[in-house]
């Protein structure tokens, strides 16, 4: 077995022979229009441009080609794409062992439920950004709470693995307990992971960024709960101290994963959907030659160095930090996380400037 | 783990050659973030690889043969399926 720094090494390099995961943003089409939403997606969203089912298909048997391991679905909401359950069944035909979806929970009925149990492999996300109806739906809505606990309260009695996935924001992060409380009496795992400044995030995201405050009290508590999975997107804040937050301890963005858009075209992960880190298209390309080739991917994400970061002596604990984190705050890969937690208390505020372009 | 018998990989288990060796994929099923095990000897990957084709004893000797493997490796190799079968990675075929 490899050592873990040596894992670290090759990740940080070259990469792998093809992602872990792939998330699969399957629609723009969402019935709700959550303020934070990373891509944007709203009930009126245009799809002519969308894959079609059958356009669908021969990418999931390009991605059980390339032996990816797991996708990940998304959107919008995936299950308003039409044929999405005949996608799922698709997937497993083809070998995925475990597909994962995120869902707002508004349409899984029980009919659909026993549809995704009878298919197997099906892990759920369903998103909730607070404890209470008031804190949730200011973010996700009026109504998003209650169809989404409603949707917890079906799945009580299935062996559907699912997790109740939490955005923190500055408005909703004491509530940490309280989320952790409620996704264990709906029997799913509390998901935690950061916000970012992409889609309609990019325009809520001075108002609803967490303060440092706030990523310390996280840090800590994430380091009490280790039942809570972050998706990996909290490494930025080990220079905290302390433990260490499990899981890989830099951006897995072309190098362990990748996103697909609802038309197609292939981007190193769901936060950096903007044209120059565009890396290619499905219509045009195959999956494995984007992946190996994208010259987005190998130019500017599949390098061990960390630039500014790397003579840091806290880098091999935060990787530098998140990649669309920082280009969409101030247009640069090069420079360290905007939370980086040395930097900030080195100027001794709050939360780093925000700079754009 | 009785390595006298065939085994086969249980669902959730899928692994993948890479340039350093491999990638051996555990979803669980019951935490969503999969298990990955990252293996470095080309013997391990190609004796994972031949799984199905025969009793797990038989797989080793000819895997230790081509690779001129030493005691210790054999035994490392052992200790290392008996903790994937303890983990269910395995099937008895």
């Amino acid at each position: 077995m490899l050592r873990n720094n040596a894992i670290t090494s090759v990740l940080r390099g070259a990469g792998l022979s093809a992602p872990i995961t792939v998330t699969w943003e399957v629609t723009n089409r969402c019935n709700l229009r959550c303020v934070h939403c990373l891509s944007g997606s709203a009930p009126d969203a245009d799809t002519s441009a969308e894959l079609g089912l059958e356009e669908a298909k021969a990418v999931v048997d390009q991605l059980a080609a390339a032996r990816v391991f797991q996708i990940h679905f998304g959107g919008g909401e995936p299950f308003v794409y039409p044929g999405f359950m005949e996608l799922l069944r698709h997937a497993l035909a083809r070998g995925f062992c475990c597909l994962c979806i995120s869902t707002n929970g508004a349409l899984l009925n029980e009919r659909r439920i026993a549809e995704l149990e009878a298919i197997g492999g099906i892990y759920l996300q369903i998103s909730l950004d607070g404890a209470t109806e008031a804190s949730c739906d200011a973010i996700r809505g009026a109504g998003a709470y209650r169809r989404a606990v409603a949707a917890l309260e079906r799945l009580r009695g299935s062996s559907i693995v699912r997790t109740v996935n939490f955005v923190l924001t500055r408005q909703n992060a004491h509530e940490l307990d309280d989320m952790h409380a409620l996704a264990g009496r709906c029997g799913a795992i509390l998901r935690v992971t950061r916000l970012k400044p992409s889609g309609r995030g990019a325009e809520m995201y001075t108002s609803m960024r967490p303060t440092q405050g706030q990523l310390a009290t996280l840090h800590r508590w994430l380091t009490g709960h280790p039942d809570v999975l972050t998706g990996d997107t909290f490494f930025h804040l080990n220079p905290f101290g302390g433990t260490a937050l499990p899981g890989f301890q830099f951006c897995g963005a072309a190098r362990m994963t990748c996103l697909i858009t609802p038309n197609g075209d292939v981007f190193p992960c769901a936060f950096t959907q903007q044209e120059h880190f565009l890396a290619g298209n499905l219509r045009q390309e195959n999956f494995q030659h984007i992946w190996e080739h994208g010259e987005v991917f190998n130019a500017l994400f599949r390098k061990k160095e960390g630039d500014a970061c790397s003579a840091c002596p806290a880098f091999e604990g935060c990787g530098g930090g998140c990649p669309a984190v920082k280009h969409a705050l101030t247009g640069r890969l090069d420079i360290p996380d905007p939370d980086c937690v040395l930097e900030t208390a080195r100027a001794g505020i709050d939360s780093a400037p925000l700079c754009h372009g | 783990m009785d390595f006298s018998k065939c085994y086969r990989f249980a669902r959730g288990f899928s692994l993948r050659r890479e340039s350093f060796g491999g990638i051996l994929y555990h979803y669980e099923g019951k935490r969503p973030d999969p298990r990955l095990y990252f293996i470095d000897s080309p013997f391990l990957i190609g004796l994972l690889e031949l799984l199905e084709e025969g009793p797990l004893d038989e797989l080793i000797a000819q895997v230790r043969a081509h690779f001129h493997l030493s005691d210790p490796q054999v035994a490392s190799i052992r200790e290392f399926l008996t903790t994937l079968a303890s983990r269910g990675a395995f099937v008895a075929q």
